[in-house]
């Protein structure tokens, strides 16, 4: 009666060990099993010393100015369901004034837009709806910037240069940069670079010269479907303008209706 | 009885065990965040299509379709935001965060496939005339294939038959120009059938000796003979040779300092014109008739440079 005892005894020991074996053996497995870390660290940019500076000293010259306004003429894709890839022009101005002023017009094929930040709040409108969105802002043009599009999942179309640092904006994906040496646009001699991205390839035309401005932009999405590009070419630079407060005061037709911005939800 | 209850409790203790073991290990992988977009990896940012959302987006009011411009809502997603940077479209520094979304809105928005099948339904006529478009398209590429292959055909046809043509005017006209030649002779009261070739036993009584580069020819009113084999041979008539008495089809044409009519002057640039393009007819002419300049004085005896003397033959093209 006892040895039976005793062996029940040992069977139960038995299988307290398997579950504490299998416990600690599913806490112990590697995390490598669940997700493959990561062993190698990203490449260097290969990118050319000449198109770096080049990029570089484009940055600086716009990055430094305290206001400039600037004209755009833009071409962009849009690929519908059905794959079909359409294509629809816009103009773009801009008016700049750092540290926390930035009016944004656009107009093109799809409808307009205006949108005005005087350091204290953004707001949008659609001219031809009665409606505007107005929020909450940070008080300078880069930390507005930087929260737009994780925040309200947009940003006013070449952003890229409206920052102190256009060239750490631009070049913080790079993989890939070359030279393409000199072209025209629009008799503006200009000096053409090509990079490359994980999602986007790009070239910007940089006049040359002194006034060291784009001429030139292509984005191509190139992992979307059909490949859109959006396109603008730059003109009109004026770092000395002459610019009205009023520029960046909402300007709004009586009877516009304020509503809320549609805000980034995750996917659940 | 306690028995029992111990060899169940261990059995089910065993089956415990091994439950936690596999959901142990499942919530490692849950923990190191293997599950792809749940933690943010991009793609799906902004809360779904039709209206106005993103690229300055609003929501609420009336603004609930933006499609309206393509006749179907949230169809044309970039109407709804008039190409304004949504999803960072635009800059390169957000690129990663844009999407056009032209799979994902049928993912999305499953009703569009299920409207577009309905409709197809309610138009069976749709369906048809697509098919019918694209039969339409490939008749009409076929004919306009075979229209092509039939008009190089009928001008390769065309130009063969020009070419023939041509090859047989010339043919006709060499002919012609030979039996002009045969024919002149044969036009000189020789009788008819004397024609280049022929042979003759006897010469012509009028028939005088000459010798053109240092060969033996006869001529008699204007036909050339050679001597071959005992008998005589009609022959055309030698480059170089020179007789006393043209044949009478020759016309005679006078260039002089006085004035002349319209139709002597045409012919007169007819003639230089003649003379300066083809030297070798003019040789060919100058056997059969002369080039003589004519020597005029001032006082009525001809000087060499006021005129000069072509004796044209009547063959066509000669002059």
């Amino acid at each position: 009666m006892k040895q039976r005892h005793l062996g029940w005894v040992r069977l139960g020991a038995l299988a307290a060990g398997m579950l504490l074996a299998a416990t600690a053996a599913a806490q112990n497995r590697p995390a490598a099993a669940a997700a493959p870390a990561t062993t190698t660290s990203a490449a260097a940019p290969a990118v050319a010393e000449q198109v770096d500076r080049l990029l570089k000293e484009m940055g600086a010259y716009i990055g430094s100015a305290e206001q400039f306004t600037f004209h755009a003429d833009v071409t962009f894709d849009h690929v519908l369901p059905s794959g079909q890839k359409l294509e629809f022009a816009a103009a773009e101005e801009v008016v700049l004034h750092r540290p926390g002023r930035l009016y944004v017009e656009w107009n093109g094929d799809l409808g307009a837009r205006q949108f005005w930040y005087d350091g204290k709040s953004v707001t949008l409108y659609d001219p031809a709806t009665p409606f505007y969105s107005s929020e909450a802002a940070p008080s300078e043009i880069d930390s507005m910037l930087a929260q737009l599009v994780p925040k309200l999942d947009f940003a006013p179309p070449l952003a890229d240069f409206l920052y102190k640092d256009p060239y750490k904006t631009v070049s913080g994906n790079l993989e890939y940069g070359f030279d393409l040496g000199q072209n025209d646009v629009n008799g503006r001699t200009c000096r053409t670079l090509a990079f490359v991205e994980k999602d986007v390839d790009w070239q910007i035309w940089i006049e040359n010269g002194p006034q060291l401005t784009p001429c030139k932009l292509v984005i191509t999405y190139k992992n979307q479907p059909a490949q859109p590009q959006f396109t603008a070419v730059f003109s009109d630079w004026d770092f000395a303008p002459r610019i009205a407060d009023s520029v960046f005061t909402p300007e709004l037709p009586p009877g516009t209706q304020k509503i809320p911005f549609a805000t980034v939800t995750a996917a659940k | 009885m306690n028995r029992k209850k111990l060899v169940g409790g261990l059995l089910a203790g065993a089956a415990l065990a091994a439950c936690i073991a596999i959901g142990a290990e499942r919530a490692v992988a849950f923990r190191g965040g293997g599950f792809g977009g749940f933690h943010g990896g991009g793609g799906f940012r902004g809360g779904g299509f039709g209206g106005f959302h993103g690229g300055g987006g609003f929501r609420g009011g009336s603004f609930g379709g933006g499609g309206a411009r393509f006749g179907d809502r949230g169809f044309a997603d970039r109407s709804t935001d008039a190409g304004f940077g949504r999803g960072g479209f635009g800059n390169v520094h957000n690129a990663g965060a844009f999407s056009d979304r032209a799979d994902t809105f049928r993912q999305s928005h499953p009703e569009y496939q299920h409207n577009a099948g309905q409709f197809q339904e309610a138009h069976p006529e749709a369906r048809q005339n697509v098919s019918q478009v694209q039969q339409n398209r490939t008749t009409e590429a076929n004919q306009l294939q075979q229209n092509r292959t039939s008009e190089a055909n009928q001008l390769q046809s065309n130009r063969t038959t020009e070419a023939n043509y041509l090859q047989g005017q010339r043919q006709a006209t060499w002919n012609n120009y030979h039996g002009n030649w045969g024919g002149y002779y044969s036009g000189l009261g020789l009788g008819a059938g004397l024609a280049i070739g022929a042979s003759i036993a006897a010469l012509p009584a009028a028939a005088a000796a000459i010798s053109v580069a240092g060969n033996p020819y006869y001529y008699a009113n204007g036909v050339y003979y050679a001597p071959q084999g005992g008998q005589y041979a009609v022959v055309p008539p030698p480059q170089g040779a020179v007789v006393a008495t043209p044949p009478p089809s020759c016309s005679t044409v006078w260039l002089a300092p006085r004035p002349i009519s319209t139709a002597a002057v045409r012919s007169i640039q007819q003639s230089r014109t003649a003379i300066k393009s083809s030297r070798r007819r003019l040789d060919r002419l100058s056997a059969h008739c002369q080039v003589v300049p004519l020597i005029r004085t001032s006082m009525g005896r001809p000087t060499l440079s006021s005129a000069v003397r072509i004796i044209a033959h009547s063959i066509a093209g000669a002059v």
